[in-house]
């Protein structure tokens, strides 16, 4: 975080002052770009489904229905769905979290056998089984429909671990690590006391990240459990969108119920609006708190001194 | 701050988990278990509804239900087979391929002994009519699966009509047109003439899609050229019964002109390419398209702009008979019994006590006197129900039901939905313009694990050369040169080998 | 360098002796190693579903073995070369844009003196991510249709002709990219707004006294900060030059534009779901994963030698 006053004196130089302009300019158009679509989703999201495919809806919501709401909030099993999303998404991500500072503090120094741990991570991220076998071990491991799985499943990305492991790479010097060692301090104590609270930002990044994916997965709620009270919020959400990918087969247009099928396709062309606005107000939030972690960790003073 | 987040965390950990799964059941009938397949929109609430209630008190038997969302049906249905841990009962949305499942890896089981004994009143409906079931028979002469039918007249087309808005005709002093050049007159006539007389020329003189198949889209417009195409596999039987390919029948070429004469004067939605089925139905809705290939007029949730309009049949192009696609009125099979069952005769038995008249109206519509009633006359009347019904009855896809065609006749008073449809099929039959052997026999039609795989590589590639090809006609036209490339990369794309396949296949299945 | 096995030469601590010294290092790896073994290495046996006839009664080693019959249908199939240009070009031509815009917007945001400004601008361009790829597109049909989308009516008003942007070949890769931008440019420049709230204040305010501009401070402080993450996002990028947010493609995919967006991903599509061909998507996927396999490895010895950033 830059000094407020270093900033204020850059205004002093000219070709600063053009700079300053220029971003100022660009964001403008950027957020502009940004905010209108959103706001759009907004309305959307309370308006009537035929002017919003006509294009009518510019500024103004048109035929304000709440309809799509009701749709999202009748569900009963909605809240419940929502709890269950909040406890994986905490649960899950300070797991993930662990594993991965922990891995990527590993990778980081080097030892024997450094190499063959990279090599398998990094086929991993390519190379994958398939749904059946995944699915078969997970059976046998006796996670099949539990809360276990939800949380476990997906607790580490090897593209986080990787951007964990540069992070702290450049962020670390040496020689912090090496006075430790003269202290005598073991890798568990360095990693805890001096490496965790220096490194806040990138916990904070992998928090946000690994906590909007585990909020966001759906798939994994629709393959590895049955019980419907365990179901986490979007895997209940999506039945509502799946509506709108109603393939072409015999049995999709039932002739008697052909008016209740309109009827629901109608309501999910403006629901999938209303999950957005619902599902995204936690994630913001998650966002709005971490920022604060995006500062200058405690290190400097120690170099220095 | 931060101990109120903790606690916080604690009690929502806390009430997770108490609102854990509560304790199961312990029954003393008999149990089974049934993999069932429920439209997207529908959720059926199993502890609360009605039906499975009624219908557990009057058979005795406990069904233990795994309700699967149709969208998620393929997923769910194999990580179950390759689980191992088979459910008692599979009831699919669609066929399941018997030769696949059945024959060769003996997932399910054949059901065609058990008829006699255990399900009378199934053999009877079959007896009354032993020509629908033509597709629940394996190549090796057993049946897997069990029929699900849904009333209604044999050969009720399933696929699109072209409607038009005869309001707008009568405005304007004109006649139903007979051949494409008098539609084509017409089509002008509706973008200049304001026949909607509201002084805004809004009128979209022909609005569809081209992603719906053959229902709400611009291929059904072909038949005036004599091709019944589906839309989407564009493969067809002909007069003679053979399989062709639609762009090699005479009339494709001619009919792809005619749909860019159109788009170069304005008289087709430009958007017709690219939009989906929701759109051009909000469209029709708002009462701006004048010729509409659609569904059917009644109960579509959009009655008010759909009352002025006709069936509009009988156009043909010049030098061709117009041929309508026809629907054959047969038994889909979709109910399997898996190896692992231990009651086959019970769950048959179980089958069985559904196909009894009452009892079927009771689990499609509700209890007597709601949504079904008896007329003075003794006949019987349904309305589909509507509203909140998942606590009352497992509608559609979750039933089982087989009054094959003659029954449905002798028994029930069908909904004016079929009605329509009856009569726009009649009407194409006396006028000699419904195709004779209808397409659907080449979704039935039994073939080997390996020709499937044959069928399934070809087509992927068909299917995408079709559609670039027609969407690049009608913005642009055909000229002799884009035409030949076409059939050049049709060629290549060993279309002669489908059609030999599936003739073959059609051939040794005696069904023509 | 490790001071404890830094010693002379002559006593070099022999290869048990350092695995013993680094215990606990392995021990942090054993989480994430046995959740990597258990859950994604295992499962690999399934990849010889690709050489078999996969029938899932017959599970997979009772399933007929035939080789390599399902690579030779992929490489044959008649549009292979077709699906392979379509998706390294928009992947390829996508990665320019998705690598450096994040940057571009990080660095900007990063010189936006009010403080309170950059925070909420912060979030704001964090939000697009949410927006799913359903709704997107949906929005996208709206913005660009013909006869009543904003963007038409804009060039009709400035004399222009309505372009019928979702049906033209041309228009499907900028599309695309400027969705995909849109939705996730915000969200990627997280890791570099917070890589660049990590430099030493100190930095800044010596090269103020130094005089230096503030695009000089953005050349020779802000940009080696972020260089070692860039280079490490751009490594792990390249290994998904075939693959594509497939479920994005095919709702942007009209016939029209198909003879470009049809990719790798939307052909496995159609045969996964529709067809349940398992062992012919096994295939291809084993091809393209290989493919990009080797694509990393490549990259990575050129950013080896280059700058010293590398995967592994």
């Amino acid at each position: 975080m830059e000094n407020h006053k270093s900033k204020k004196l850059e205004l002093l130089l000219r070709s600063d002052r053009i700079y300053h302009g220029c971003v100022v300019a660009l964001w403008v158009v950027i957020l502009f770009l940004i905010i209108y679509p959103l706001y759009l989703v907004l309305i959307a999201s309370v308006s009537d489904p035929d002017a919003v495919y006509k294009g009518e809806i510019m500024f103004l919501p048109k035929n304000i229905s709440w309809m799509g709401y009701e749709a999202v909030f009748k569900f009963g099993e909605m809240w419940n769905s929502y709890l269950n999303s909040i406890f994986y998404t905490v649960l899950g991500t300070m797991l993930s979290i662990a594993v991965t500072m922990m891995a990527a503090y590993a990778i980081s120094r080097k030892f024997p056998g450094k190499w063959f741990f990279n090599f398998i991570f990094v086929l991993v991220m390519f190379f994958s089984g398939g749904l059946i076998p995944t699915f078969l071990i997970l059976r046998d491991l006796g996670l099949y429909n539990t809360r276990a799985v939800m949380i476990i499943n997906g607790c580490l990305s090897v593209w986080n671990l990787m951007i964990a492991r540069t992070y702290i790479q450049n962020t670390m010097p040496e020689e912090i690590f090496e006075a430790a060692q003269i202290d005598g301090a073991s890798h568990v104590m360095y990693f805890i006391c001096i490496l965790l609270p220096t490194c806040t930002t990138i916990i904070a990044v992998l928090a946000v990240y690994y906590g909007v994916g585990k909020w966001n997965d759906y798939f994994t709620g629709l393959v590895y459990l049955r019980d419907r009270k365990l179901l986490p919020l979007q895997t209940l959400l999506r039945e509502i969108l799946a509506t709108l990918q109603v393939s072409n087969n015999d049995f999709a247009m039932i002739m008697d119920d052909y008016a209740n099928q309109a009827n629901a396709i109608r309501t999910a062309q403006v629901a999938k609006y209303c999950i957005i606005v619902v599902s995204t107000g936690p994630a913001v939030l998650l966002y709005v708190l971490m920022q604060k972690y995006f500062v200058k960790g405690v290190m400097i003073g120690s170099i220095k001194g | 701050m931060k101990r109120i987040a903790v606690l916080l965390l604690a009690l929502v950990l806390c009430l997770v988990t108490l609102t854990d799964v509560g304790p199961a059941l312990a029954e003393e009938k008999l149990t089974i278990s049934v993999m069932q397949s429920v439209r997207d929109i529908d959720t059926i609430d199993v502890e609360n509804n009605w039906a499975i209630k009624y219908l557990e008190e009057k058979t005795g038997v406990h069904v233990a239900y795994d309700m699967v969302k149709q969208s998620d049906w393929n997923t769910k249905l194999t990580l179950t087979l390759a689980s191992g841990a088979l459910p008692d009962v599979i009831w699919g949305p669609g066929a399941l391929d018997a030769e696949e499942y059945g024959i060769l890896q003996q997932l399910v089981i054949p059901l065609d002994g058990y008829l006699e004994e255990c399900m009378p009143t199934l053999k009877s409906r079959f007896d009354m009519e032993p020509a629908a079931t033509v597709a629940l028979t394996a190549s090796d002469g057993h049946i897997y699966g069990l029929p699900s039918y849904y009333f209604g007249s044999p050969a009720t087309p399933n696929d699109g009509i072209p409607f038009i808005q005869k309001a707008w005709l009568d405005a304007l002093n004109l006649e139903m047109p007979k051949t494409v050049d008098e539609l084509t007159d017409v089509l002008r006539a509706f973008k200049t003439g304001d026949p909607n007389g509201n002084g805004i020329a809004d009128e979209i003189p022909l609005s569809s899609t081209i992603t719906d198949g053959a229902n709400c889209s611009i291929f059904v417009l072909f038949s005036f050229w004599g091709i019944p195409t589906d839309g989407r596999t564009f493969f067809s039987l002909d007069e003679e019964g053979k399989v062709t390919f639609d762009p090699y029948r005479p009339g494709f070429r001619d009919a792809l002109e005619w749909l860019n004469l159109l788009y170069a004067e304005g008289l087709m939605d430009v958007e017709t390419l690219t939009q989906d089925v929701s759109t051009t139905t909000s469209k029709i809705a708002d009462g701006v398209v004048g010729l509409f290939p659609f569904w059917r007029l009644t109960q579509m949730n959009i009655d008010a702009n759909l009352e002025t309009a006709a069936h509009l049949y009988g156009v043909a192009a010049e030098g061709y008979t117009p041929k309508m696609h026809t629907n054959l009125g047969y038994m889909t099979p979709r109910i399997y019994l898996t190896k692992d069952n231990q009651h086959v005769e019970e769950t048959l038995r179980w089958f069985d006590a559904q196909l009894e008249k009452e009892t079927m109206f009771n689990m499609y519509c509700g209890p007597k006197d709601g949504n079904w009633h008896y007329e003075e006359d003794g006949s019987l009347s349904y309305f589909s129900a509507s509203g909140d019904w998942s606590q009352l009855c497992l509608n559609v896809q979750a039933m089982l039901n087989v009054p094959t065609p003659m029954y449905a006749a002798e028994n029930i008073n069908l909904s004016a939905a079929y009605v329509e449809k009856a009569v726009y099929v009649d009407a194409h039959r006396e006028a000699g313009m419904l195709q004779t052997y209808p397409n659907t026999l080449l979704k039935i039609v039994p073939l080997s694990a390996d020709d499937t795989y044959e069928i399934n590589l070809i087509l992927a590639d068909i299917q995408t050369a079709v559609q670039e090809f027609v969407s690049k006609s009608i913005t642009e036209g055909v000229t002799d040169e884009s035409w030949n490339a076409f059939m050049d990369i049709c060629g290549k794309l060993r279309v002669d080998e489908y059609i030999s396949i599936y003739q073959n296949a059609l051939d040794a299945s005696g069904m023509i | 360098m490790d001071i404890r096995t830094a010693v002379p030469n002559r006593h070099r601590r022999s290869l048990w002796h350092k695995i013993i010294l680094n215990w606990q290092l392995y021990l942090f790896l054993l989480p994430a190693f046995a959740y990597v073994v258990l859950f994604q290495i295992a499962p690999l046996y399934g990849l010889q579903i690709a050489f078999r006839d996969y029938r899932i009664a017959f599970g997979i080693s009772g399933s007929k073995w035939v080789g390599l019959k399902h690579f030779n249908n992929f490489f044959n199939s008649f549009y292979f070369t077709r699906l392979f240009v379509n998706t390294f070009a928009l992947n390829f031509l996508g990665l320019f844009f998705y690598s450096i815009v994040p940057v571009l917007l990080a660095i900007t945001l990063n010189s936006i003196i009010n403080e309170r400004a950059k925070r909420i601008i912060q979030t704001i361009i964090y939000i697009p991510h949410f927006i799913s790829s359903v709704v997107l597109a949906g929005v996208i049909y709206i913005f660009f249709s013909p006869e009543n989308g904003i963007v038409n009516k804009f060039i009709v008003l400035f004399g222009g002709k309505s372009i019928h942007f979702m049906l033209k070949a041309e228009c499907f890769r900028p599309l695309y990219i400027g969705s995909t931008l849109w939705q996730n440019a915000g969200w990627d420049s997280i890791l570099y707004i917070a890589a660049l709230t990590s430099i030493d204040v100190s930095l800044y305010e010596a090269a103020t006294i130094d005089g230096a501009t503030r695009l000089q401070k953005v050349r020779y402080i802000e940009l080696p900060a972020v260089v070692p993450i860039f280079t490490m996002m751009l490594i792990l990028s390249c290994g998904r030059l075939l693959g594509s947010d497939t479920e994005k493609i095919l709702l942007l995919q009209t016939a029209g534009n198909s003879e470009v967006s049809d990719v790798f991903g939307t052909y496995i599509y159609k045969f996964g779901i529709e067809k349940s061909q398992f062992s012919y998507t096994t295939a291809i996927g084993l091809v393209l994963n290989s493919i990009s396999f080797v694509m990393i490895l490549i990259v990575n010895s050129i950013t080896k030698r280059m700058n010293g950033t590398q995967l592994f």
